[in-house]
């Protein structure tokens, strides 16, 4: 059975290949179809990219 | 201001020097070379997950490669590197192996152009003011919004200033017919006291004819729509 994981975005927790995983951070399919679709402007576009910043502060990571 | 300035390019310069350092340690994965590139975007093509995972994860120099450019905009280092992640996700996703187009090239534009559309956004938003916007506090402390201190809707105030310019070139005009066609005009359509009479209203109190109110008031009207064509803009 796959290990569960929260999203660096949402926060959810997803099965581990339910999503993308980028240096040791997952990326829920929700989280990964909205940034595939959302542009700078959109009210949300502050919420995915604060989510993404984890994956430049993990320098212990 | 100038404080402000000095505290924004110190936040880039500590944020790009932790980055850099973080690069220079190996944290993040070397690029891909052009073999490896080729065998991840054909396997990406089968939609395999891995692939994409490997593909974005040894991208993730580039996104630093091309913030460098945007160095002057007045941006936060740590958001310019994630609208770039943005942009780079967006094109490992959207990439299409059948162009003959590298990756690395198409992935380069995709983050230039997330972060070109992020600055052309954050600046025409920089034009507006919001009604509800908070533009201090009272003396008990509540919150003031830029409505609250509106006497009149907007639209009302310009509407009524259109009226009374209008009204004004109207009454210009006026004085320039004669007496007859004036009375007639002003009793027609109530421009003194609002009350607007019938032809035969005005007939009876001039002792003329129904008729000739009818043809007073055409000749009228009609002088009075050469004026306004005339001396329009003025």
């Amino acid at each position: 059975m796959a290990k569960a994981i929260s999203c660096m975005v949402c926060g959810n927790s997803v099965p581990v290949p339910r999503g993308l995983l980028i240096h040791g951070f997952l990326l829920c399919r929700a989280c990964e179809d909205r940034i595939k679709n959302i542009s700078p402007g959109d009210p949300d576009y502050g919420f995915y990219m604060n989510g993404l910043k984890k994956i430049w502060c993990s320098r212990g990571a | 201001m100038p404080g402000l300035w000095t505290l924004a390019i110190a936040s880039f310069i500590h944020g790009l020097m932790l980055l850099f350092s973080y690069i220079a340690n190996n944290s993040f994965p070397k690029p891909l070379s052009e073999e490896e590139e080729v065998k991840y975007v054909k396997l990406l093509m089968e939609g395999d997950e891995k692939a994409c995972e490997v593909l974005i994860e040894r991208n993730l120099r580039l996104v630093v490669h091309i913030i460098k450019k945007f160095e002057g905009s007045g941006e936060e280092f740590d958001d310019l590197v994630s609208i770039g992640t943005i942009g780079l996700i967006k094109a490992i996703k959207t990439f299409n192996s059948g162009k003959s187009t590298r990756l690395a090239t198409y992935a380069s534009r995709c983050i230039e152009n997330e972060i070109l559309m992020h600055l052309r956004s954050k600046k025409k938003n920089r034009a507006e003011l919001s009604l509800f916007d908070s533009i201090g506090i009272d003396k008990e402390g509540n919150e003031i919004q830029f409505i609250d201190i509106l006497g009149t809707d907007s639209e009302l105030v310009t509407e009524e200033v259109e009226s009374i310019l209008d009204k004004e070139k109207l009454w210009k005009h006026i004085k320039t017919l004669s007496p007859q066609e004036r009375k007639v005009l002003v009793m027609r359509f109530g421009l003194t006291d609002g009350a607007k009479r019938t032809q035969k209203d005005i007939a009876k109190k001039l002792g003329i004819s129904r008729s000739y109110v009818s043809r007073i008031e055409k000749r009228a009207v009609n002088r009075l729509t050469e004026r306004f064509a005339t001396h329009a803009g003025q």
